[in-house]
């Protein structure tokens, strides 16, 4: 799969912002960790050994419906540009781009189901969909499970599923929402948000930055234990964080609002960086992007009213600059590369 | 006090986690308190960076807490089938197949309740007759029992027989 054929995907969980802008739930996603117990974890395997593994599985899913409409790609023929587009658009993990010649992501066609052949565990299945859907996610996640249990999944009565890392055994489940959390951020709730999470066996930090400081004011909730309750207990236990922290936002984001005219300054002055830089790096592109979304869903009035936040922040990414500039590019020329295409796009909504 | 990890520099930083009741202490030096948080990679959002990193303490400290309780004076296993000896898989914190559970399974036990605090799983069984209700998981653990006591395994058939218990008080509570 090349470039163009990747990027012509849709994005289900950046699409749709527009029609419902009150979501601070950006997306969920569910991952299933998996091994097959007639074969040595990923790290003792053979080349032999993963290339056997692989073949498993492309037996197993060439036949079953859920897997009908996938495409297989070999992650060591990729170019780097395709291989971080896939990252951006988190349909795999970075730690996957180190890629031997055994590794194979399977992806489905309507961008919702990746499964990593390889990755630290044989299997990593991943559903990925947009707002807070994590039941759904996990609904999906547990169909194709069961559809691959042919595989002889390895499993223990007492210790669930058996994983490479001690951390994923049991359930095997990570079940995470990105959610958006300016307000929070600002008003300096996030350290101990943070802090109290690993009371309940869940961990909040920044999705793209370290912890308190996220870039864009993303943060990631997910569960951290992943054995002794079910996966829909811990599935149901990240929704219900995510869900609190939704309304800790709101709050967070009246109280801004209702105040001095300090954050309506920020957001007009966001609206002029993006519009008129000639450079602009990804953390400045991603927070300014999060006041204007901030704006829209806050309804104030203003050209950003009409911004399809989802596809401008995946646009600004760095291996999406560079497919649309065709080829890799220098930091300095994806600042300027990057300047040019939210130039156009937001010059499109005066 | 000296940091856990090096055992070297003072211990600064302090992390103290609580997880379902279980609480586990952490003492480390900044420099190594800066190192185990060092490879989280910008863009990334899987989990691993700082479970994974903690992971390595988690296991080094293992010995100890073994030592205790006798464990350590028996032989320490290797895995039958794989070849990982217990001692490799304290220092990177990855078993190498399905069967080291086996063969480590009272060594590990105690570090599952520092991670998860629980050492025993609940939620679906896979297989070609894969479980469709509590009756029959129910069903299908009673036979495991039986076969785990006739064999001796006790240890597993404890297991069993509390994950049985934990069933049947959800299905009496749906009822």
């Amino acid at each position: 799969m090349n470039a163009d054929q990747i990027l012509a995907l849709p994005v289900p969980w950046v699409e749709g912002g527009q029609e419902n802008p009150s979501d601070v739930v950006i997306s969920s996603r569910v991952r299933l960790a998996r091994n097959l117990s007639r074969f040595p974890f990923v790290n003792r395997a053979t080349p032999e050994e993963k290339a056997a593994v692989l073949e498993a599985v492309r037996q197993a899913i060439q036949h079953e419906p859920l897997f009908r409409e996938c495409a297989w790609c070999r992650i060591g023929e990729m170019d780097p540009v395709s291989k971080g587009i896939l990252v951006e658009r988190r349909l795999m993990s970075p730690d996957f781009l180190q890629g031997s010649q055994e590794r194979v992501l399977v992806l489905d066609s309507r961008g919702i189901v990746s499964v990593m052949v390889n990755e630290e565990d044989h299997l990593r299945i991943q559903v990925l969909l947009g707002r807070m859907a994590l039941c759904e996610a996990l609904r999906i996640a547990s169909a194709i499970d069961r559809a691959l249990y042919c595989l002889d999944f390895a499993f223990d009565p007492e210790f669930g599923f058996l994983t490479s890392c001690p951390t994923n055994v049991g359930t095997g489940l990570r079940a995470s929402a990105m959610l958006h959390l300016p307000a929070l951020r600002m008003s300096g709730a996030m350290p101990e948000i943070i802090a109290q999470s690993g009371r309940l066996g869940l961990v909040v930090r920044g999705a793209y930055g370290e912890g308190t400081t996220s870039a864009g004011a993303l943060y990631q909730v997910s569960n951290q234990v992943t054995l002794g309750l079910t996966p829909e207990e811990l599935t149901e236990k990240v929704e219900a964080v995510g869900s609190r922290l939704v309304e800790q936002e709101a709050r967070a984001r009246s109280a801004l609002l209702n105040g001095p005219h300090e954050l309506e300054d920020r957001i007009w002055r966001a609206w002029g960086t993006l519009l008129y830089a000639r450079r602009l790096g990804l953390a400045e592109a991603m927070e300014c992007l999060s006041l204007l979304r901030m704006a829209q869903e806050a309804g104030m009035k203003g050209p950003f009213e009409k911004l399809a936040w989802g596809p401008l922040f995946l646009a600004v990414q760095p291996a999406h600059v560079q497919a649309r500039r065709g080829r890799l590019l220098t930091e300095a020329e994806t600042d300027t590369a990057r300047a040019e295409l939210v130039r156009d796009a937001l010059g499109c909504l005066r | 006090m000296l940091c856990e990890r090096c055992g070297k520099k003072n211990a600064e930083v302090h992390i103290r986690q609580t997880i379902q009741g279980a609480v586990s202490e952490h003492h480390l030096c900044r420099d190594c308190a800066r190192e185990l948080t060092s490879g989280w990679k910008p863009g990334s959002d899987f989990l691993e960076f700082s479970i994974g990193s903690f992971l390595e303490n988690l296991c080094k400290s293992l010995g100890p807490e073994l030592r205790e309780q006798g464990k350590m004076a028996q032989a320490v296993p290797s895995c039958p089938r794989c070849g990982l000896d217990f001692e490799r898989f304290r220092k990177t914190g990855r078993f190498g197949c399905a069967d080291c559970y086996q063969a480590f399974r009272e060594w590990i036990r105690p570090l599952f309740t520092r991670i998860h605090g629980s050492e025993t799983y609940r939620g679906p069984v896979p297989g070609p007759g894969a479980v469709k209700s509590v009756d029959d998981e129910l069903e299908r653990l009673k036979m495991q029992l039986k076969d785990a006591v006739s064999e001796e395994r006790y240890e597993l058939a404890a297991a069993l027989r509390d994950r049985i218990r934990i069933l049947e008080g959800r299905l009496r509570d749906e009822r």
